[in-house]
């Protein structure tokens, strides 16, 4: 390791892991470097190596304006090595490895407002890793009325956390699972620094939703899973969204199964019994799963099929059958989510 | 002493066999234990990689990488315990 008055060793204060890094050495984020004089770059900042449109309930987040488009990117990178990785073509590769496309800022926040997105999400790796990229773009997205998202591990320290929240309005985090042990062996991150993440955001008022990925053998432990449960019942409250999302054979195990629909659902049913009211199932169609019931009467105050809404039973944020205050961030008192009003408008 | 003997014997093999046992069960879960480990492996700390100027130089002038500064770091005298 190099270490002179010219070029001292850097210490990363973004993420738990504290990469300590020599002159011209990047860190396990592979997107953050020591680029001398006592400076520490981003290799990705306004460099997209995806951008789609998406609908919302694909981040997944099913309580934040159902049925809007939402401008979404990501650059290469990622400061966990999740096995099973979905994405693992961009999480873990170089950014000098694949193609990326010049995006500033205002850039993605033009394209957003073009593509009549109210929102953006940073997603498909981890915004940790593209922090600045993603704090200046939600800033500048703040101030032209569009709301942001994180689609994150919340493998993140604590202040450059709340340096962040106030241009932030929602979360999907993934929880990976509720035991240590497992939390470096399967994504090399621990699960402490998530929970205090997840637990700061939800006390700063944030709407947050979680998913667990079912790994077959890996983490679809009835203990494990309920242990994850009562944690959030107990920290959180039973308002709290959890998506139960199917894991697809793909980075270093392919040799596992899809996640049997049996188990995911019997996840969720687990779940609903610990006392949660929101529990989906993802990457599924298992119907009984994809609707938000009302924890007052019961009723679907959404039908959902798949990322499409079929129906839409809620007046503000309230349900129309019975009057319970429903968690989330809604469309306002008389109107409907944007693909209802087209076939209305038909 | 014979019968005494004779009764105190079996009783020393059944407490030999379950020795056996349960030292025969730790070493077959210490290899399945080290089989999960080694097919699950990845490095437990951080692997701090070193990146070729040339690259770095070429795909900044090409627009493939930033060189945007960075926030949250702090100089270090030390290697941290870094292996």
């Amino acid at each position: 390791m190099t270490t002179d008055n010219k070029h001292p060793v850097l210490e990363c204060e973004l993420c738990p892991k504290a990469c300590k890094l020599a002159y011209l050495e990047r860190g396990d984020c592979r997107v953050r470097y020591n680029a001398g004089n006592g400076k520490l770059k981003t290799l990705v900042y306004g460099k997209a190596c995806s951008l789609h449109v998406d609908p919302m309930e694909k981040k997944p987040m099913f309580h934040f304006l159902p049925g809007s488009p939402i401008f979404s990117l990501a650059t290469a990178g990622c400061n966990l090595h999740c096995l099973y990785c979905q994405n693992w073509e961009i999480s873990q590769a170089d950014p000098e490895s694949i193609r990326s496309v010049d995006a500033p800022p205002d850039k993605i926040v033009a394209a957003a407002r073009h593509n009549n997105c109210m929102a953006i999400a940073y997603t498909y790796t981890d915004p940790i890793i593209f922090y600045e990229y993603t704090y200046d773009t939600a800033k500048l997205a703040q101030q032209q009325g569009l709301r942001n998202i994180l689609v994150t591990a919340g493998y993140i320290n604590q202040k450059p956390l709340k340096e962040l929240l106030p241009f932030i309005d929602g979360a999907n985090i993934d929880l990976k699972v509720f035991d240590d042990r497992l939390y470096r062996e399967i994504t090399t991150g621990t699960l402490k620094p998530v929970l205090d993440c997840i637990k700061t955001m939800v006390k700063a008022g944030k709407m947050v939703e979680l998913t667990n990925l079912v790994v077959p053998t890996v983490n679809d432990d009835e203990g494990l899973i309920k242990n994850l449960c009562q944690w959030i019942m107990d920290e959180l409250g039973p308002d709290i969204p959890l998506h139960f999302s199917r894991f697809w054979p793909k980075n270093r195990m392919k040799h596992l199964p899809p996640t049997p629909a049996e188990t995911l659902q019997r996840a969720a049913a687990l779940a609903r019994d610990t006392g949660l009211h929101h529990v989906y199932v993802g990457n599924l169609a298992t119907g009984q799963w994809e609707h938000t019931r009302c924890p007052g009467c019961g009723e679907a105050v959404i039908k959902r099929q798949g990322y499409r809404i079929l129906e839409y039973n809620l007046d503000g944020d309230t349900c129309r059958a019975c009057g319970h205050r429903i968690h989330g961030v809604w469309w306002p008192a008389g109107t409907v989510p944007p693909p209802l009003r087209d076939t209305e408008s038909r | 002493m014979k019968p005494a003997d004779s009764r105190r014997k079996p009783r020393g093999d059944r407490l030999f066999v379950a020795a056996l046992i349960l030292v025969l069960g730790l070493m077959i879960w210490t290899v399945a234990d080290l089989q999960r480990r080694n097919a699950t492996a990845v490095a437990d700390r951080p692997a701090m990689r070193s990146i070729d100027p040339a690259v770095l130089q070429q795909g900044i002038q090409s627009g493939q990488l930033s060189d945007h500064p960075a926030r949250f770091f702090k100089p270090v005298e030390h290697n941290g315990g870094r292996p």
